[in-house]
C-alpha cells in the first residue's frame, strides 16, 4: 500500500514513527500505542495546512496520516522552513481566496494576525465550539480582546492551541546525581551549580542563547518582575526596563550567560545549546522544550537517558516564569463556509485528548494538561512530559502586542551590544527603556 | 527573419503614418523590435510594484478590519528613521562589507582569469572548479561554513588545536574578526562572479593584439598592463557595478552565519529591511529604506560611470 | 604564445593552490553529508561514514529530492533561455542601434533599481499575480519571477560586450547584404559568445540558488526548487546539517555538468553560425 497524503506516504509515516522509536531504542510501545480512536468526524472536503518543518513535524505528520486513515478525509500539507511561514501565511489571507484551509501561526506572530481582521472567528465557522478546559491557555492565546488590543479571557476565539511549546530547564541527571544536587529553582542555585560542574573545555557550567537575546531572557524579566511592557490595573502600559529590577534582570542574564560558558558565547543559537548539551558538554541549559525528544535519539545526542528537565528557575521558587512558544491553528477569513468547516474539523479531532497522546509519542508537543500529567509517568517521554506538566501554573506568554517586533528589536540588538561589551549593562538598560517606551507612546498606548 | 529588410512603406500614404509604419517595420525597425520583449517584460512584471513601491514610501500601511489602509505621511518615514536604533549600523558595515568584497573579489577574479586563459591541458578542471562555489544555495554555504568556524566542534578550531594553537581565534564569536569571517566566506562564494564575467572579457579579446604585443617584445606582465587592462577596463567596471549592487543585498548568507551578531558587528541593512518589512510589517518604511540604499548604490553606480569615462579618454 | 616551462609550471601550481582552497570547504560538505548529528557535535576527525542523510533525502518524509532537482533543472535553463534570449537582444539594440540618450538611460537606470530593489517588495505581487494567472505552485510561476529578476544583469552584461565589438564588423555585413537581424545572428553574436556564455552561466546560477520565489510562489514539489529543499534543514532550534549537506551536493552535480556542457554548447554552436554566415 502507498497511499499518497500530500508528500507523504504511509512509509514515511513508518519512518517518522520509527524515527522515535530509534530515540527509545529498547522501547517497544510504540508500535502498540499510536492506535486510531474511532470518532464521529463526518466525510470532510480535501483540505490544505500550511505547517512549518520542525523537529516535532514527524508526529504532525504521523497524526495527519492517523486522520486519513481512520476518518477518510485528506490533507495536503505544505511544508515550509520556519523564516518562510510569517510570508506565506500573510500572502495566503490577502489573496482573493486563500490557498489553505487551516494556517498554523507561532505565537510571535499571533498579534498581527489576530489584529488584522484576517482570520475566520472559530464561533463563525462553528457556533457550538468551545475550547476545551484542558487545552492549556497560554496566556489566552486563542483569544483576542479588541477591546483591549491583547489577548484576552474575554476575547474571540481565533486559533486553537496545536502546540504547546514552552521553556524548559534541561540538566545532566546523571551528574547531578553524582554529586548529589538537587535540580534548581532559583538563579542563585543554578549559578552554584555552574561553579560545581563547570570543568572548561571538557565540561560548561551554563550557557545561554544569544541570537537572538529574547525569548530565554523574557523568562529573567518576567521573574524580576521587569516584564518588557505590562498592563497595570488602571489600563496603563508600565515599561520593567524603568525600574531597578530591569537591571538586576539584565546583570543576571550576563552573568549565568558568560561566566560559566564557552567562549564563543556571543555566537550561541539555539542550535548550539542542543549540540552542546547533546555531546556531553554542558551540565545544565535553560532552552526550548520542543528539544527534548532530541535528546533521546542516539543520531543526535549521546547523552539519552541520563537527561532531566524541571521547571525553569526563578528569583525565588514562587516567581519562576517560563515563557511559551506555543502555536496556534487558524482559518483565514478568505475562505468558504465549507473548507473552514473542514480545517476546523481536522483540529477539534488533533485536540482530542487520545489523540493528544498519540501525537506526543510520536514527537509531537501537546497542549493538554490531561495528556501531559497521563504522559509524565511514561517511561520514555516521561522526563520531559512531567516537566511540562509542572511548568503549567508558571507560564508566562510571549509578549503578545502588535508592536513587539519593534520592542524585539531594540531588546536584541541592545541586550547583544551588551553582552560583547560593545555599551555597558546600565547603556543597554536605559536606552532598552527609553527605545520601549517611544514604541508605546508612538504606538497609542498610555505609558505609565 | 528578414524584419530589417521589408520593403520601406508606400510613400503615397500620409506622412505621420509613414513615419510610424516604417518605425514599426521599416530599414531601422530590428532595433525597436529587439527592445520589445523587454521593454513588455519590464511593463507587465516590475512597473506596477515600483509604483506601488514609491507610494508605500510615502505612507503608513496596517491591516484594519482585513482591508489594507494606506495613509499619506509625506516624508514622515524620516522619524522612524531617526528611531531607528540599528539602520545607521547596519549601513556602515554594509558599505564596510560591500568595499572590502567588491575590491578584494576584482583582484582575484581578474588575477584568476588572467592565469586561467593561459592554461591549456588542464582549462577544464580550473574552470569546472570554479564555477562550483556557485551552485550551492547560499543558506548551505552559511551553515557550512558556520560549522567551520564553530568554536566548539568546527574544523578551523581541531585543525589548530591539533597544530598546537593555544588560543584559536573564535571567529564569527569574536566581534572584531566576525565581519572579516563573513568577507572571507563571500570571497570563496562570489569570486567565481566576477572571475566568470573577467574570463569572457579576456576571450572577447582579437589574440592577434596580444600576438602584436610579444612580437614586440613586451613581457607577460607589461602585455597584461598595457594591452588585458586597457581593453579590459569596461568589462572590470560592469562586473564591479553589477557585484556591488549584489553585495548591498547580501542576505541569507549572513542570516545563517552570524544574525548579525556578535554584537552589531555583522549587521547589514538588507537584513534589517527584511525584518522591517516582514516582522514588524512597516511597509511604508521598508520601502522607503530600500530607495535610501538603492540611493547609496547609485553613488556607486556613478563612480563607476565617471571612472569608465576617465579610463576611456586615457586609452583613447 | 609562448611561455617558459618554468613559469608554466609555477603558474599551475598556484592554480592547484586555488583549486584546493576552493574544493576544501566542498570537501567539507562531503564529509559533514557522511555525518550524523552526534558526528557532528562531536568534532572529531574520526567517524564512521554513514548514508543515513542520504536515503533520509531521497525517501524521507521531508524532502523529494528527485522531484526538486528535475524543478531546479526545468527552471534554471528556461530562465538561462529565455533571458539570454531577451536579454541580448534588447542589449544590442541599446548597446549598437544608436537609440536616443533617455531611451536608453532610462531602460538602464530602470533594470538598474530593479536589480537594487530588495526581492522581497516583489513577494506579494507575484503572489497574487501566480493565483491569478493559475500557474501557482508550478514551475512557470518561479521561470516568471527569476526572468524578471534576472533581466538586469542579462542586458547590463551583454550591453558591455556588445559595445567593445568594432563598429566596422557590422557595418561590413550590411554592405554584404546582410538586414540587421542577420547581422545580429551571423556576425556579432559568434564574436561575443564567450560573454554570452558567461551570462548564460550567471543567470542559470542565480535561478538555482533562488531561495525566496521559489518558496512563495508554490506549495508542494511539483514547483519547489532545490533551495527550499535546502531550507527546510534550518529548522526553529537546529539545523539537520547531515541531511543539507546531502541535499547540498547531490543538487551540484546535475547542475555542474549541465553548466559546463552548455557553456562548450553556446561556443561551439556559434561557431558553426558564423561559419556558415
Amino acid at each position: 500500500m502507498n497511499k499518497q497524503i500530500g508528500n507523504f506516504s504511509r512509509r514515511d509515516f513508518l519512518k517518522a514513527v520509527g524515527a522515535l522509536s530509534a530515540g527509545l531504542a529498547a522501547n517497544p510501545l510504540l508500535h502498540s500505542n499510536i492506535r486510531a480512536f474511532a470518532q464521529d468526524v463526518a466525510a470532510q472536503p480535501p483540505i490544505t495546512v500550511l505547517i512549518n518543518d520542525s523537529p516535532w513535524f514527524p508526529g504532525f505528520a504521523a497524526m495527519v496520516e492517523l486522520y486519513t486513515e481512520t476518518t477518510g478525509n485528506q490533507i495536503n500539507l505544505d511544508v515550509t522552513p520556519f523564516p518562510g511561514m510569517l510570508d506565506k501565511t500573510r500572502n495566503a489571507v490577502q489573496a482573493g481566496e486563500s490557498e489553505y484551509d487551516a494556517v498554523a501561526i507561532t505565537e510571535q506572530n499571533i498579534p498581527f494576525f489576530y489584529k488584522s481582521g484576517l482570520l475566520r472567528p472559530i464561533t463563525d465557522i462553528d457556533a457550538d465550539f468551545s475550547l476545551d478546559e484542558n487545552i492549556i491557555s497560554y496566556g489566552d492565546a486563542a483569544r483576542w480582546d479588541s477591546d483591549l488590543g491583547v489577548n484576552g479571557p474575554m476575547g474571540t476565539i481565533l486559533g486553537v492551541p496545536i502546540n504547546g511549546n514552552i521553556q524548559l530547564y534541561y540538566y545532566r541527571r546523571d551528574l547531578f546525581d553524582e554529586n548529589g544536587i538537587e535540580p534548581p529553582k532559583t538563579f542563585d542555585e543554578m549559578e552554584a551549580i555552574a561553579e560545581q560542574l563547570g570543568r572548561p573545555p571538557r565540561m560548561f557550567g551554563n550557557a545561554n542563547r544569544a541570537n537572538p537575546i529574547w525569548w530565554e531572557f523574557g523568562a529573567y524579566v518576567d521573574s524580576y518582575d521587569a516584564e518588557y511592557v505590562r498592563l497595570e490595573a488602571d489600563g496603563s502600559w508600565s515599561v520593567g526596563f524603568e525600574r531597578p529590577e530591569g537591571l538586576e534582570a539584565v546583570n543576571r542574564w550576563l552573568r549565568l550567560g558568560r561566566d560559566w560558558a564557552p567562549q564563543n558565547y556571543a555566537d550561541l543559537g539555539q542550535g548550539d545549546l542542543l549540540a552542546l548539551m547533546a555531546s556531553g558538554r554542558l551540565a545544565q541549559v535553560h532552552m526550548v522544550g520542543a528539544a527534548a525528544p532530541n535528546y533521546d535519539n542516539p543520531d543526535i545526542s549521546v547523552v539519552g537517558g541520563n537527561m532531566g528537565a524541571t521547571v525553569v528557575p526563578g528569583v525565588t521558587a514562587e516567581a519562576r516564569s517560563p515563557r511559551t512558544g506555543m502555536w496556534v491553528m487558524c482559518h483565514p477569513d478568505n475562505l468558504p463556509d465549507e473548507r473552514a468547516a473542514a480545517g476546523l474539523e481536522f483540529v477539534k479531532w488533533l485536540t482530542t485528548k487520545d489523540n493528544q497522546l498519540a501525537y506526543a509519542k510520536a514527537g509531537a508537543i501537546p497542549v493538554r494538561q490531561d495528556t501531559y500529567e497521563e504522559l509524565a509517568t511514561d517511561p520514555v517521554v516521561g522526563w520531559w512530559t512531567s516537566a511540562f506538566a509542572e511548568s503549567t501554573p508558571f507560564l508566562h506568554p510571549e509578549t503578545r502586542l502588535p508592536e513587539t517586533p519593534l520592542i524585539r528589536d531594540s531588546v536584541t540588538t541592545r541586550m547583544a551590544q551588551a553582552y560583547v561589551n560593545e555599551i555597558s549593562a546600565d547603556e543597554a538598560v536605559s536606552l532598552m527603556a527609553s527605545e520601549v517606551r517611544t514604541v508605546m507612546e508612538d504606538a497609542g498606548y498610555t505609558v505609565s | 527573419m528578414g524584419l530589417g529588410t521589408l520593403p520601406p512603406p508606400d510613400s503615397s500614404g500620409r506622412l505621420k503614418g509613414v513615419n510610424w509604419r516604417s518605425r514599426l517595420f521599416g530599414a531601422g525597425s530590428f532595433k525597436l523590435w529587439a527592445l520589445l520583449p523587454l521593454l513588455v517584460v519590464l511593463v507587465i512584471f516590475t512597473l506596477l510594484p515600483i509604483l506601488q513601491l514609491l507610494q508605500m514610501s510615502v505612507s503608513e500601511l496596517e491591516f484594519v478590519e482585513g482591508e489594507l489602509v494606506s495613509e499619506f505621511i509625506g516624508l514622515g518615514q524620516l522619524d522612524n528613521l531617526a528611531k531607528d536604533p540599528i539602520a545607521g549600523i547596519a549601513l556602515k558595515n554594509t558599505l564596510v562589507f560591500v568595499v572590502a568584497v567588491v575590491i578584494i573579489e576584482t583582484v582575484t577574479g581578474f588575477c584568476l582569469a588572467v592565469a586561467i586563459s593561459r592554461t591549456k591541458t588542464l582549462s577544464i578542471l580550473y574552470r569546472s572548479v570554479v564555477i562550483i562555489p556557485l551552485l550551492i544555495p547560499p543558506v548551505a554555504i552559511g551553515t557550512m561554513w558556520s560549522l567551520m568556524y564553530d568554536y566548539n566542534y568546527g574544523l578551523f578550531t581541531t585543525i589548530l588545536i591539533e597544530l598546537g594553537v593555544q588560543y584559536p581565534p573564535l571567529w564569527t564569536a569574536d566581534p572584531d574578526l566576525a565581519l572579516i569571517s563573513v568577507i572571507i566566506v563571500d570571497v570563496w562564494h562570489w569570486t567565481s562572479f566576477m572571475f566568470l564575467i573577467m574570463l569572457a572579457g579576456i576571450e572577447s579579446i582579437p589574440p592577434s593584439l596580444l600576438e602584436a604585443a610579444r612580437v614586440d617584445g613586451a613581457t607577460e606582465l607589461r602585455a597584461i598592463r598595457y594591452v588585458i587592462l586597457p581593453i579590459m577596463a569596461p568589462t572590470i567596471l560592469v562586473a564591479m557595478l553589477l557585484r556591488t549592487i549584489l553585495a548591498f543585498k547580501v542576505f541569507d548568507q549572513i542570516f545563517v552565519l552570524t544574525s548579525g551578531g556578535p554584537g552589531t558587528a555583522t549587521q547589514v541593512i538588507s537584513m534589517h529591511i527584511y525584518k522591517v518589512f516582514s516582522e514588524q510589517f512597516r511597509l511604508g518604511y521598508a520601502a522607503f529604506l530600500s530607495l535610501m540604499v538603492a540611493a547609496f548604490m547609485f553613488i556607486f553606480v556613478a563612480f563607476y560611470l565617471w571612472a569608465s569615462r576617465v579610463l576611456r579618454r586615457r586609452f583613447g | 604564445m609562448k611561455q617558459g616551462a618554468p613559469s608554466k609550471i609555477a603558474l599551475n601550481l598556484s592554480l592547484l593552490f586555488v583549486v584546493f582552497l576552493i574544493l576544501f570547504p566542498v570537501f567539507y560538505i562531503v564529509q559533514t553529508s557522511l555525518k550524523s548529528m552526534a558526528d557532528v557535535y562531536s568534532g572529531s576527525f574520526f567517524f564512521e561514514a554513514k548514508m543515513m542523510n542520504y536515503e533520509e533525502i531521497f525517501t524521507g518524509s521531508r524532502s523529494n529530492f528527485a522531484e526538486l532537482t528535475r524543478n531546479s533543472l526545468i527552471v534554471s535553463s528556461s530562465v538561462a533561455l529565455i533571458c539570454g534570449a531577451i536579454g541580448s537582444l534588447a542589449a544590442y539594440s541599446l548597446a549598437r542601434l544608436s537609440w536616443q540618450r533617455w531611451v536608453a538611460g532610462g531602460i538602464i537606470v530602470w533594470l538598474l533599481f530593479i536589480n537594487m530593489m530588495p526581492p522581497i517588495v516583489f513577494v506579494t505581487p507575484y503572489y497574487l499575480w501566480a493565483r491569478a494567472a493559475g500557474i501557482y505552485d508550478t514551475p512557470a510561476a518561479v521561470i516568471m519571477a527569476h526572468v524578471v529578476l534576472n533581466m538586469p544583469l542579462a542586458v547590463i552584461m551583454m550591453m558591455n560586450f556588445f559595445a567593445e565589438v568594432p563598429k566596422e564588423l557590422e557595418e561590413a555585413a550590411v554592405i554584404d547584404g546582410c538586414t540587421q537581424w542577420q547581422a545580429f545572428r551571423l556576425v556579432i553574436l559568434p564574436i561575443v559568445r564567450p560573454g554570452l556564455a558567461a551570462m548564460a552561466v550567471l543567470v542559470f546560477v542565480f535561478s538555482w540558488k533562488e531561495f525566496l520565489f521559489s518558496l512563495s510562489l508554490t506549495t508542494t514539489s511539483a514547483g519547489r526548487t532545490i533551495p527550499v529543499g535546502i531550507a527546510n534543514f534550518v529548522q526553529e532550534f537546529n539545523i539537520r546539517y547531515g541531511e543539507m549537506a546531502a541535499g547540498s551536493f547531490v543538487a551540484m552535480i546535475p547542475a555542474l555538468i549541465l553548466v559546463l556542457l552548455a557553456q562548450r554548447h553556446i561556443i561551439k554552436g556559434l561557431t558553426v553560425g558564423a561559419v556558415k554566415g
